[in-house]
């Protein structure tokens, strides 16, 4: 699974989400971590879970890639967790919060295992390219997230590299924390290293060459497009509706 | 007309030279090999003409010295394929990977389209344009890099051990459709190298040992140094071995590359 699913990396498909237009594919994720930030019931979780399991169905990419790769970052839910109950004490809206945390590490996935770089990036720019007119270098900060996505993923490939490298040289590690700890200054060293030759790679390849990037994807608009931002809308005053309007 | 001209290059490694007072001069359209063993600074040349070490100044391409100000203008007409392909790929598909330096020249789509399906017909890479460079055979992957550089349609493409991961035949028909690139585009090739064997594709052959030029020639000839390039550790392409040995027993009055003719001359 690690393997054919590598954490936050473009898995190739030809299902309906491969085919959306990035621009509503970004949308759609940023109303989506809106919801998020709004849900506050249990019938609108119901709702926003439902409408999760729809989108990931239709990337016809298997659930369990899903599930494997948002727990291979079960620290964060740790710590989301104890933060919550520290702030709240109480159990089960901490428990809320750590769902949330997942919710937004699998939407993640979803974008990342759908869409390319290229198109995250070129998303991004479309979606604030009026931020163009008052001289912000939208091209450049749009490459640079899909740049710092790509770099994620990286480190996980570097951390599962090094644990290979380790188990062929007789190391074995049960206990998770030792493990973690030897590994961080190699994986930090050699995503270090591997950041300056990307460096080199991009100026190389002219990156930053012209004051604009173009893209030369198609992005047509789909009736599935619309039909999930419509639905999130639908969403959204369901949410504010029954989260802070309905006692 | 020379298209590369690099005089009196000075570099050194914290305290070690690797190239002092070194000139070299390389004529338009033709297919320089520059050979040598590891240590000979073939690399370090490769990344001063890629600019990446600012040791640049004594050099001048196109006519136009290669210093900060005509770098990008200069660079955007040579096309490099490295050793190892997996540094230079920034994308997740070998389509996007295709596009990238011509989408951050800002060309249009539709000429950006255009140039893909030119290169992929060329190189016969449809069946990788959706996969993930990353997943692809070594092999496979030197093909996407080479691809990577055709496709800015360069008038100088150096190839630094690019083939270096390519079995026996797909590097034949890589090198031959380069050759033919070579002679159709007039584009000048400079092909850093260990293994001699590649030096049959290219009018002139340089081996270089310790940053220096020790021998410089013109295929076939240049092989009568052979015994240079042995001394250094080179490999010398077995049809040279055996036309030297055959010269000794007067079969043959010179080095000739080509099988076919050396055994009908046996034959006889």
């Amino acid at each position: 699974m690690r393997d054919k699913y590598p954490f936050f990396n473009y898995v190739t498909g030809n299902s309906k989400v491969h085919n959306m237009n990035s621009k509503n594919k970004v949308l759609f994720i940023i109303i989506y971590i809106l919801l998020l930030i709004l849900l506050r019931d249990k019938y609108s979780t119901m709702l926003i879970s439902l409408l999760t399991l729809f989108v990931l169905y239709k990337t016809k990419i298997n659930l369990l890639a899903y599930i494997y790769n948002a727990f291979r970052v079960w620290i964060v839910y740790v710590i989301s967790f104890i933060i919550s109950f520290i702030f709240s004490l109480d159990v089960l809206f901490s428990i809320f919060i750590t769902y949330k945390v997942f919710l937004i590490i699998i939407i993640l996935l979803f974008l990342t295992f759908t869409t390319s770089l290229s198109e995250i990036a070129w998303g991004i720019e479309c979606l604030f390219s009026k931020l163009k007119k008052i001289n912000i270098p939208v091209s450049k900060i749009a490459l640079r997230i899909a740049m710092d996505i790509k770099f994620v993923s990286t480190l996980f490939l570097q951390a599962s590299t090094i644990r290979k490298s380790m188990a062929y040289r007789g190391v074995s590690y049960h206990n998770h924390t030792k493990a973690l700890s030897s590994m961080i200054i190699p994986v930090i060293t050699l995503s270090y290293k591997l950041s300056r030759r990307m460096q080199a790679a991009m100026k190389l390849r002219f990156y930053g060459y012209s004051k604009r990037r173009t893209n030369y994807h198609e992005n047509k608009t789909t009736s599935f497009d619309k039909v999930l931002i419509v639905l999130e809308f639908v969403l959204l005053y369901v949410i504010i509706w029954l989260g802070w309007y309905v006692k | 007309m020379d298209i590369i001209e690099i005089k009196n290059l000075s570099f050194r490694y914290k305290e070690k030279f690797i190239y002092d007072d070194f000139s070299l001069s390389i004529k338009r359209g033709s297919w320089t090999t520059i050979a040598g063993p590891n240590g000979a600074g073939k690399t370090t040349l490769v990344k001063i003409l890629a600019g990446l070490y600012k040791n640049y100044s004594s050099i001048t391409i196109f006519n136009k010295p290669y210093n900060k100000k005509n770098l990008l203008e200069i660079r955007k007409d040579i096309g490099f394929v490295f050793d190892v392909p997996d540094n230079y790929f920034v994308c997740e598909t070998v389509e996007d990977e295709l596009a990238f330096s011509l989408e951050n020249m800002a060309m249009q789509p539709n000429t950006i389209r255009k140039k893909i399906k030119e290169v992929t017909e060329l190189l016969n890479l449809k069946e990788f344009l959706k996969k993930n460079p990353s997943s692809l055979s070594g092999g496979e992957k030197q093909k996407i890099a080479l691809a990577c550089a055709l496709v800015l349609e360069p008038r100088i493409l150096i190839l630094d051990e690019s083939f270096m991961m390519v079995d026996v035949n797909e590097r034949k028909r890589l090198l031959d459709i380069i050759k033919e690139y070579n002679k159709k585009k007039i584009v000048t090739i400079v092909s850093f190298t260990h293994n001699l064997e590649e030096a049959i594709y290219s009018d002139r052959l340089i081996v270089l040992n310790k940053g220096k030029i020790i021998v410089d020639g013109v295929y076939p000839s240049v092989f009568n140094e052979e015994f240079v390039m042995r001394k250094i550790g080179l490999e010398v392409p077995f049809m040279v071995e055996l036309s030297q040995k055959l010269r000794v027993y007067n079969i043959l009055d010179e080095i000739n590359l080509d099988m076919d003719k050396v055994v009908s001359k046996l034959w006889k």
